[in-house]
């Protein structure tokens, strides 16, 4: 427990560094308590509602016949789920919906049409808290993810594994707790979906008897197996299902070695829960004295740095979204394969590190002068500027020393506060 | 007092990204602020390689590339049984002197006048012995080639480690996504997922150099704390990949390539080859070989990007002077099920790979991936891969070099490069 105020403001920092999108100013003078209960149970704590990220967007406007992608389109859309990032209400909710976003990957690249890509994030906002046994159903037969890992090609006439192996092998139990008869047992059982509308606004998955295999199948160790909710069902009482997605909410949380003993812990806490993923995430946001050093991906460091700095969110995403996401390795609905972004040490990469160095010039520059961040940069308070960026603990000596030296040479504060913001010690939680 | 150079020393493997991203929106970079990219330094040739100026290009095919359509053995009626709808017609089917056998895929056709001067060998029903059908599992065996234990480092980090000293982060490049093939104890390696935005932008109303040399400053001393140590030992080392690496980005590219495409990808290894900067691997990553669906478009795109890179990538480096210097090899996690699934094709194991450039034994094809021998449906990888990567660490070393430290002894050795 903390046992000084700096202590508390850096356990609260921590907290929403990871599983937050980063504090904005004066949010840490909030204490522990009361800001777990407002990032973990919004509703029983009086925080508004966060707004639908993309009603200013205008998702009709697809025009399937477009040669190559719906560019415009695609980066408006993701470029208002980015902005509600740094503006939501509920910054734990959204954070949610992103680390979802990273474990059932879907890519524009085969899904073409945004909406789907939207009514997915919109079906992790809404089951992404709940149970894992409804999530994973509904994740199944969701329209993106059907066109995504094939399930639209998957029929009783020619069975597509795409989806029946990735389901086990990354969404749900991981490599060892399933044979190739499993992957193909599976994959026949999930024959027969296909999407209607896949260019509206309002595709849908639809079930066609006539191309789905009804034989019932043993799988998973389970006999009588022969659609979506039996195989969900097989797959999340499978006893490698609660500890292998606690493992991965843990380590996004708390970084890659948490203690095997507290995973056990909330794994089983989890299975007796009925899977309910909301206390779950309680425990695990509430052992931030196990946190161990976690390398913050680009998304969350930007949004976590427009937030800290203050820059318009609009501008700050449109300056960097484009020529700072992508070079980083991080453009969201665009994850380079189905097991997502890999993280860690991938983070600081020569193309990571020339991307953070190029965003963090472009927030700086964007950043008002009277807000807390730039002030302090540009007065040389280096304690107010680690502060603002949600380090209350200060810099480290390295960075304390250039910026110091970097003052005869910047009289705004904006360089100062782009090598704060770019720091090494900024990408690290 | 935590010089520039001891970061450098012992920064190691810090350089592991995904590639991502592309949808054509590089066209947009450059736009709100001003390139700051100097030019100020070029890092010396390596101690410790006996042949200092080759270069390895590897050509990664993510997703498991499918072998069978690719060097297709169009001389067996049971591959046409195999591929109702995604078989390639046989009078499509390039032929390739020397064999009746197979052919090649029609998008390859380019690579024939390499087939004929002798300059492309193929390697068939290749892998790693109990291969997996996971892409996960197989990408680490590929990255590790130590498919009975998992390790950290890759084998080509640990060949860096055994034949450097670790101090220029671009001996080892990866381009268009990271490759923990590259990962050594000690060894550096560069990730540049997108070379078209790879340069330092300062912002407006700041001393550009003053700012820069701020950022380096923010490396020392380095932190107690592992991961926040090597996130500092980053810096140095990106700023000196941006300074060099621009020089290779002044090699007029042509506009209307996609510069994460093969063919951009290898126009900037090209480049890089060029300026002579200590570079001995090059690894150009390629995805969306994963072809479960709507493969035949997919594939035919891929592989004309593939042909089309590599013949224009070895003509530039024969004009210059410089192809007797450089080696290209394909690799891919795995093959491809020898039956369709109606629109596509799902995992499977052995598959086929290439060697190319003027220093390669080629005209043949080694190893035989047999339609009446299946494991489950699979292609046997009957060929262990490391005996491929062995025959190109020898070449890239010399035979008195440590292919057997880095991969362990290798039950056979394939003779398909001069060493």
């Amino acid at each position: 427990m903390p046992s000084t105020a700096t202590d508390e403001r850096d356990a609260v920092a921590g907290v929403l560094r990871r599983a937050g999108f980063g504090p904005t100013p004066g949010q840490l003078d909030a204490g522990l308590a009361s800001t777990l209960d407002a990032l973990v149970d919004p509703d029983a704590h009086g925080v508004p509602v966060a707004p639908d990220p993309w009603l200013g967007v205008d998702l009709s406007a697809y025009d399937p016949t477009a040669k190559g992608f719906n560019k415009q389109l695609i980066a408006d859309t993701i470029g208002a789920w980015l902005a509600s990032m740094a503006t939501t209400p509920r910054p734990f909710e959204a954070w949610m919906r992103w680390f979802w976003h990273g474990h059932f990957v879907s890519s524009i690249r085969t899904v073409k049409h945004p909406a789907l890509m939207v009514q997915q994030l919109r079906t992790f906002g809404d089951l992404g808290l709940g149970d894992l046994r409804t999530l994973l159903k509904a994740v199944t037969i969701d329209p993106a993810m059907l066109i995504y890992l094939d399930g639209v090609t998957n029929t009783s006439g020619g069975v597509n594994e795409n989806y029946g192996r990735e389901v086990l092998e990354l969404f749900s139990l991981g490599v060892g707790h399933y044979t190739e008869d499993d992957v193909r047992a599976g994959a026949e059982a999930l024959t027969g979906w296909h999407v209607k509308g896949k260019t509206t606004t309002t595709a849908e998955a639809v079930f066609d008897a006539r191309r789905h295999d009804d034989t019932p199948k043993n799988y998973l160790g389970k006999s009588g197996v022969h659609d979506v909710d039996t195989v969900v069902d097989a797959i999340v009482n499978h006893p490698a299902c609660a500890p292998f997605i606690t493992t991965k909410l843990a380590r996004a949380v708390l970084g890659p070695t948490v203690d095997p003993a507290r995973i056990d812990q909330w794994a089983g806490e989890f299975a007796a829960s009925g899977l309910q993923i909301r206390p779950l995430m309680r425990s695990i946001l509430e052992a931030s004295d196990a946190s161990t050093e976690l390398v913050v991906a680009p998304v969350p460091w930007l949004i976590s740095m427009i937030k800290a700095s203050g820059a318009p969110v609009a501008a700050a995403i449109t300056g960097t979204a484009k020529s700072g996401l992508l070079p980083a390795g991080q453009v969201p609905f665009d994850a380079p394969n189905v097991a997502g972004w890999p993280g860690g040490r991938a983070w600081l990469s020569a193309s990571t590190t020339v991307a953070r160095f190029n965003m963090a010039g472009v927030v700086a520059a964007l950043a008002p002068a009277d807000g807390p961040a730039r002030r302090a940069a540009g007065g040389g308070d280096l304690g107010a500027l680690a502060d603002a960026l949600g380090r209350p603990g200060g810099f480290g000596d390295g960075t304390r020393a250039a910026l110091t030296d970097l003052a005869a040479h910047d009289p705004t504060g904006i360089g100062r506060l782009a090598v704060a913001m770019a720091s090494a010690e900024l990408a690290v939680a | 007092m935590v010089t520039r150079r001891r970061f450098l020393g012992v920064a190691g493997g810090a350089a592991v990204v995904a590639a991502s991203g592309v949808l054509g929106w590089e066209r947009l970079l450059n736009d709100h602020l001003d390139a700051q990219s100097t030019a100020d330094q070029t890092s010396g040739t390596q101690p410790g390689s006996a042949n200092p100026k080759r270069v390895l290009v590897i050509v990664q095919m993510t997703g498991g590339n499918d072998g069978v359509n690719t060097l297709i053995p169009a001389g067996d009626g049971r591959y046409f049984d195999a591929r109702p709808t995604l078989g390639i017609k046989e009078a499509d089917v390039v032929a390739l002197a020397g064999t009746d056998r197979y052919g090649l895929h029609p998008k390859l056709a380019p690579l024939v006048p390499l087939w004929e001067q002798g300059h492309l060998a193929a390697i068939d029903g290749i892998g790693f012995p109990d291969q997996t059908r996971s892409h996960f599992s197989a990408l680490d065996t590929w990255w590790s080639a130590t498919p009975d234990e998992p390790i950290h480092t890759g084998w080509l980090g640990r060949w860096m480690d055994a034949t450097g000293d670790g101090s220029n982060p671009l001996r080892g490049i990866a381009l268009g996504g990271g490759s923990p093939a590259l990962v050594g104890d000690h060894a550096l390696s560069t990730v540049v997922l997108n070379p078209a935005g790879f340069a330092l932008r300062t912002p407006r109303g700041s001393s550009g150099d003053a700012v820069r040399q701020a950022f380096l400053a923010t490396a020392a001393p380095l932190s107690a704390e592992p991961m926040g140590a090597a996130a500092q030992q980053a810096i140095p080392a990106t700023v000196q990949a941006v300074d060099s690496l621009a020089k290779a980005s002044e090699t007029p590219v042509n506009a209307k390539v996609d510069s994460t495409s093969v063919t951009g990808l290898l126009t900037t290894a090209a480049g890089i080859i060029d300026l002579q900067l200590g570079t001995e691997i090059i690894l150009v990553v390629a995805n969306g070989f994963d072809t479960h669906a709507d493969q035949p478009k997919r594939h035919n795109d891929l592989l004309q990007d593939l042909a089309g890179g590599l013949t224009g990538f070895l003509a530039t480096l024969a004009e210059r002077g410089q192809a007797d210097d450089v080696l290209v090899m394909t690799t891919s996690e795995f093959g491809r099920r020898v039956q369709e699934n109606g629109s596509g094709t799902d995992h499977g194991n052995g598959s086929v790979h290439f060697l190319a450039g003027p220093m390669v034994a080629g005209g043949q094809i080694v190893g035989q991936a047999d339609l009446g021998d299946l494991v489950d449906g699979d292609l046997r990888s009957s060929i262990d891969s490391r005996s491929l990567y062995s025959n190109a660490l020898d070449w890239l070393s010399g035979p008195a070099g440590p292919t057997d430290e880095v991969l362990g002894q290798t039950a056979d050795r394939y003779s398909l490069v001069r060493v």
